[in-house]
């Protein structure tokens, strides 16, 4: 099996695999996957990524200035009357969308979400635009009109969810336009620590079971708030043995839960950000991800033998990157964008 | 995020054509639907091209919340058309037990989806009565124990309503039954942090571990909840419960080297630690018994009972001998 994984003409093989699934992603979806209607700019950023990460940016099956246009074509950079509602940044589809000038909000509903923000910006950067078409103060007194007295930030103005989540989105948001000024950001590192488990890492909300995800976006948040060494040496070594123990083979997400791909991810990358991932067992879990590889469509899933999707492909992908998988690009943990990316918003930083 | 696929079979979802000819539906655009492109049905298209329609002209009407449910049922997680149903459940003065019913079939249908649970507490919220909240919640954990909404919608009731008469034999339950239930075990902190957290309650607690570690010493889950309650006993000013260092130490003693936990191993190590720099900045030099034995065990966890973490284990070891001097 190891061998197998690791033979340069079946790692070819798959990387084309791959390579055809993300460019069916951006083009044509099935209806089963309907839920993610809303979601269409997350696609796009995990297959745009993905592509760079398996440095086929150039495989592209639009023109990337067809796909930087249409990521534009989401972002809400005024509110109806100028009146402030936490409406603008980017939508996640143009499902609600009534008018053809898109860049003004449509409709008292129409509203974008901080996940899709945080996509629309990844996937630019990773299509090598400057971000010079954004509205940076709009997108940001939005962000402001969303945080909540606890500290903790809404996706949207419409549906209340205030979880560990969207706090990262908004710090990926606040790290790449650069201005953290918008926000309080003591509140929401006090929110974050308020979802510190008895477990030792995070959960979604205060109180909930420390979760592996969550516990990606808590320390990821702190890490682009360069807040990471705020949490005292106990946390930081529970914190850091809660993640580890969570390898079995691949890594589950929960304490006595099964694992599953795209924890491969959510926890590799929370250990790279604490210096710890080089402790972990890089062969068992590249064999696992391999596992819930899908030979005939190319994606992975979470489980060996279960449909692919386009999350836990992209996961898989980041989490293969993680453990210098093949010739993969490496990615930054937190951003989760290639460095190639990273690189390129160091440059907009710096003009 | 929830891929499981939405069903479109229902017949009801159609658009009633006489009922909407005053209205003119709106198309999705073209030009922005040509990357990630859904295949969308005939119905989707329909139903969405009045809704957008309604949605531009704020249209208050039952015919508009009847929309809603068509596209709910399309799509659970289009969360700007549960905010439209809500904005419509109170403007026309609906029902709400009968909306309370409609959300329960739906999230016995999609258990998994952040919107309908967000949908079920705005109501509940709204009713100001949680009482089938217990039941209903309970329902849904008997399919899945572990649902991650649930719970969480389970510790939202709880808490805002004060319900915690009957939490913790709800945890004891499920803890019985399937003893590596972390989500139980997780509700189980939530309600003591909540509730009367006195140091006999804490002691109870920890015979409570004991009772079930003695079942399955290697359970991550009881070693996670067991420091959690100690963290809080010494968080609240009392004494260090010497019990569980005795309790490791018999374990250690009368385990089989075989079926040795590392779980226990790992716990037995941080105790030691603290102690050790405990001792070494009161200027005592009794630190050699829990450094040696922490060494030995952490040779042994990187040898034999934790290989996949051998790494780890040998790093901890030299953080060991440099802090110690070894």
């Amino acid at each position: 099996m190891e061998n197998l994984i690791f033979d340069p003409e079946i790692i070819n093989k798959r990387n084309k695999k791959l390579v055809k699934y993300l460019k069916q992603t951006l083009c044509i979806l099935p209806y089963r996957i309907i839920s993610l209607d809303t979601s269409k700019m997350l696609l796009t950023y995990f297959a745009v990524s993905g592509l760079d990460i398996l440095n086929k940016l150039d495989e592209l099956p639009h023109s990337s200035q067809d796909i930087i246009n249409w990521i534009y074509n989401h972002l809400i950079s005024e509110n109806i009357n100028g009146i402030e509602t936490g409406s603008c940044g980017f939508r996640g589809s143009t499902t609600l969308v009534t008018d053809k000038n898109k860049n003004v909000q449509n409709h008292k509903h129409d509203c974008s979400h901080l996940t899709m923000t945080f996509s629309a910006l990844n996937a630019l950067l990773t299509l090598g635009d400057d971000l010079s078409r954004l509205d940076k103060k709009a997108i940001l007194k939005s962000i402001q009109a969303l945080q909540l007295p606890d500290g903790s930030i809404t996706a949207t103005n419409q549906d209340g969810e205030n979880d560990v989540r969207f706090l990262y989105s908004t710090s990926c948001v606040c790290f790449i336009l650069d201005d953290w000024s918008f926000i309080d950001t003591d509140k929401a590192f006090d929110f974050i620590l308020s979802c510190l488990t008895y477990e030792g890492a995070f959960g979604q909300i205060p109180g909930a079971e420390a979760h592996g995800g969550s516990t990606f976006c808590a320390v990821a948040s702190l890490y682009l708030m360069n807040k990471l060494t705020s949490l005292s040496e106990y946390q930081i070594h529970r914190l850091k043995q809660w993640c580890l123990n969570r390898q079995e083979k691949g890594f589950n997400g929960r304490v006595n839960k099964p694992i599953d791909s795209c924890y491969s991810f959510w926890i590799g990358a929370t250990l790279k950000l604490l210096d710890m991932l080089h402790f972990t067992n890089y062969d068992d879990n590249i064999n696992y991800i391999f596992e819930t590889f899908d030979d005939i469509t190319g994606g992975f899933s979470k489980w060996p033998g279960f449909t692919p999707d386009p999350l836990h492909t992209y996961m898989g992908i980041c989490a293969l990157s993680l453990v210098n998988f093949s010739s993969y690009e490496k990615i930054h943990p937190a951003l989760v964008i290639s460095q190639k990316a990273f690189e390129n918003l160091k440059k907009i930083h710096k003009k | 995020m929830s891929d499981s696929d939405s069903s479109d079979n229902c017949d009801s979802i159609s658009v009633d054509l006489n009922e909407w000819s005053d209205v003119s539906p709106i198309n999705q655009d073209r030009e922005t639907n040509d990357i990630c492109r859904i295949a969308y049905t005939e119905k989707f298209n329909n139903v969405f091209g009045y809704f957008r329609a309604v949605l531009k002209t704020n249209e208050i009407s039952e015919r508009a919340f009847d929309l809603t449910y068509k596209a709910v049922m399309l799509n659970p997680a289009n969360y700007t058309v549960w905010y439209y149903r809500r904005i419509l459940l109170k403007e026309l003065g609906k029902d709400l037990n009968q909306e309370l019913k409609l959300i329960t079939k739906i999230i016995d249908q999609n258990p998994k989806n952040y919107q309908v649970w967000q949908h079920r507490r705005n109501v509940v919220e709204l009713l100001q009565d949680p009482s089938r909240e217990l039941e209903f919640t309970e329902n849904i954990l008997e399919q899945d124990s572990k649902n991650y909404h649930a719970w969480q919608y389970r510790q939202w009731v709880t808490k805002a309503f004060s319900l915690w008469h009957q939490e913790l034999d709800f945890t004891s339950k499920l803890i019985t039954v399937d003893c590596k239930n972390n989500s139980a075990w997780n509700h189980r902190f939530f309600y003591l942090k909540n509730t009367d957290h006195s140091e006999s309650v804490l002691n109870r607690e920890i015979d409570y571990c004991f009772e079930k570690l003695n079942l399955n010493i290697n359970n991550e889950s009881v070693w996670n909840y067991l420091r959690g309650v100690v963290d809080l006993m010494v968080k609240e000013g009392y004494l260090y419960p010497e019990k569980v260092c005795d309790f490791c130490k018999l374990k250690l003693e009368t385990t089989k080297e075989d079926e040795l936990s590392p779980f226990l191993i790992a716990f037995k190590i941080d105790y030691n630690w603290a102690k050790a720099i405990e001792k070494k900045n009161s200027g005592t030099n009794e630190i050699k018994e829990y450094v040696q034995e922490s060494i030995r065990y952490l040779d042994l966890l990187a040898q034999k009972y934790d290989t996949i973490r051998a790494n780890y284990w040998k790093y901890l070891l030299s953080k060991w001998n440099q802090e110690f001097n070894q």
